[in-house]
This record gives structure tokens, sequence and C-alpha cells, in this order.
């Protein structure tokens, strides 16, 4: 996956995101790439740590996009 | 599809191996004809209607993939014996109408990230245009999506290899793959993106993984995981290898666990690493570390042996 650019580094830091959240964000990503085959997804344990991964993902984008949710913001989704 | 569809497919040659090689290592470089948006809508891909982006494309990762441009540091398979015994086929479609079976690339949800669709695309290349192919490049001119990835190949471990050993665990250089690695390429990526997407594309589920040297990861080939980082990073094929200290400049985090092999020039970064952090804004002189070269060659080698030379 081709790394974040000091240019969008810089953008999404200006949207409030921190280095924590930027650096999780492309660990995440890339961990979905090569972590497992995807030939391996038909397996509960793979899709279900797959479906954390990539709910924390949107999550995750939200803020780099300068959307971060409030905790009852995010409360109120998760318990729809 | 509709009957008055015309559809277009050019196959050029770009490159033919030594005709002593019977069954060389095969690089498609397909245009996407249609694109799978998260949502699942499928919708014809703008790069159907640009050849001559298409046709920039191609030169980009061609040049790259063989260590062309003058400013590049990082041979990889422009290596003499690797060189000619790769064949590199460029396929332009045109006129494809929009329906899943033509998607050969996904943007992702949550993210400007493009996959290919490994499966529907080698379908397309043995079925359709009967080409078997290696590693395979999709061209796309998503409007939204533009950070390129890629996934490795599943091996056909079943019809053997070349054996190999990393730190005492066995492992094999596949001669075929059940699914080719894979890379979802944007029309406007520069060739450094297609040398590190490749580094990935080339890399085994089974048999190893080159993972992106910028994220604390710390699994596959060329990363580990532990402090204090040790003088040794592995042993591949009875090669020692030793580990990179300080990151090439960039330096690891302290929150890090994630360490990386040694390098070929320690004053830029590694091509799975952080390029864009190179010294002076000179990307092209970031070359694969020792092990991740070492092992991508080998890999190549080892398909490039599979039909025996005349």
């Amino acid at each position: 996956m081709k790394p974040f650019s000091p240019d969008e580094i810089e953008r999404f830091k200006r949207n409030g995101a921190t280095d924590v959240e930027i650096e999780e964000y492309q660990r995440l990503q890339s961990e979905r790439l090569y972590a497992n085959d995807p030939a391996a997804f038909r397996t509960l344990a793979v899709r279900t740590e797959d479906d954390l991964r990539r709910r924390r993902i949107g999550e995750l984008w939200r803020i780099l996009n300068g959307e971060r949710q409030t905790r009852e913001e995010v409360g109120r989704l998760t318990s729809r | 599809m509709p009957p008055e569809a015309v559809l277009q497919q050019t196959i050029v040659a770009l490159r033919t191996a030594a005709p002593r090689h019977r069954e060389p290592f095969v690089i498609a470089i397909i245009s996407n004809p249609c694109l799978s948006a998260p949502g699942g809508e499928v919708r014809v891909d703008p790069i159907s209607r640009d050849e001559p982006a298409f046709q920039s494309a191609v030169q980009t990762i061609f040049e790259a993939l063989f260590g062309q441009p003058a400013d590049q540091a990082e041979p990889f398979l422009g290596t003499d014996d690797v060189a000619e015994g790769c064949t590199v086929q460029h396929i332009f479609l045109a006129g494809y109408p929009a329906e899943r079976q033509y998607a050969f690339v996904q943007e992702a949800p949550d993210s400007d990230l493009i996959g290919a669709r490994r499966w529907e695309v080698d379908e397309f290349l043995r079925d359709t245009l009967g080409i078997r192919a290696d590693l395979v490049f999709v061209v796309t001119a998503s409007e939204t999506h533009n950070r390129d990835a890629a996934t490795a190949a599943t091996d056909d471990e079943a019809r053997g290899g070349v054996a190999f050993t990393m730190d005492g665990v066995r492992g094999l250089h596949c001669y075929y793959t059940l699914i080719p690695g894979a890379v979802a390429f944007h029309a406007s990526s520069n060739g450094m993106i297609a040398l590190h997407e490749a580094g990935h594309a080339l890399g085994s589920y089974q048999n190893g993984v080159i993972s992106d040297l910028y994220v604390d990861d710390g699994s596959g080939i060329n990363a580990k995981r532990g402090r204090p980082i040790p003088e040794r990073f592995a042993v591949l094929n009875g090669t020692s290898y030793r580990t990179d200290p300080s990151r090439n400049g960039l330096g690891y985090p302290d929150t890090w666990q994630a360490y990386h092999c040694e390098l070929h020039d320690p004053e830029y970064p590694s091509v799975m690493d952080n390029f864009w952090e190179a010294a002076g804004g000179a990307i092209h002189r970031c070359q694969h570390d020792r092990i991740t070269r070492q092992f991508l060659l080998d890999r190549v080698r080892a398909k490039i042996s599979r039909g025996g030379a005349i």
C-alpha cells in the first residue's frame, strides 16, 4: 500500500488527527492486505478479526477527514 | 454482454524472454474495464477511454521494474539473468459494459484505497486471453480513489518449487500460483510506487509476504518484532543478514517493536518503507533492503527455471 505522503499527513493533521491515529490507520489497512490470504476469509475467525479491523478503519478515516465523532455519537451508531 | 458492444483488446508484447526459457516469468499490465465502487455499484473505468494515459502508466511500470530510469538505484528485474527470463505483455481493453465480471479493481470503503480483484482479473487473463501471468498490474483512472495497493500471490504448492530456509524454517519458491499477486495501479502513480507494490505482489501468503515497513507491523520476510534490536536480522539459505539498527535515518519511533533488515544504501529508506521521506526528496535512490531483494529475485528465478532451459 502506498504510504501517505507528507502533504497528506499535513492535511490529516489540519483536520485534527494525531500522529498515533494516522499511524494506526495505515497499520490496520496494511494488516488487512497482508495479514491473511484473502482465500482464508471463509473462516469465521478471520472474518471476525477483519470486521473489527474494518470498523476501526472506518472510525479513523472519519477522524483523518475532520469528522471526529463524540463518544455519544459513536455509541448511537454502534447500538443501531 | 449486449451484441452491439464493440470490444477492443489490444495485446502487445513489450518484452519477450530469451527463447531458451521454455516457461518465462510473465508480467501482464492490463487496463481496468470497470470499477466496483464501495457500495458495490459498477461503472466504466475512465482509463478504458484514455489509451494514452494507459500507455504512459505501462511505460512507468515497465521502466521501474527493470531499473531503467537513469536516476533509479534499484535494479530489481533488470538484473541480467532475471531480465532475460521475463516476458511483459500489456493489454488495453475498451468498450466493455459496466458489469461486475469486468471490474478488476474495487474502491475500498472508508479510504482512498484501490484493490485488484485478483480472482476476476486472473480468470479473464487465462480464460479469455490465454495469458498465464505470474504478476499482474491493473491500471485504473478512478476519479475518487488513488491509493495503490497490492495483494500477494496464493502459491500452488502441489506443483513444486525451489526450497529455501529462513531461520531454520523451510519454505518453497513455488513454480506456479493458484492466484498471482496483483497490483491496483493508478494511472497518476510513479515508478517508485510500481516498485513498492510489485514487492508486495511478488510475495506469497503461504511462503512469505513482503510487508510495509512504514508501520509497526513486524511480520513477513522483511520485518521482525522485538527489543532490543539484535545485530542479526535473519539467516536465509545459509547467508546471514544484519539488521538495520537505525531505520536508515528515519529512526524507529520509541513505541515501535518492529525492526528491519540492513540496507544496500543506508542513506535512503527502503523501497518498502516510507520512500517519500528520502533525503532531498530523492525517492528514486531508494532500494530494497538486502533480504527483500534476495528473496524476491529468488522467487522470480524459481519461476523462470520451472520449464527448464533449452
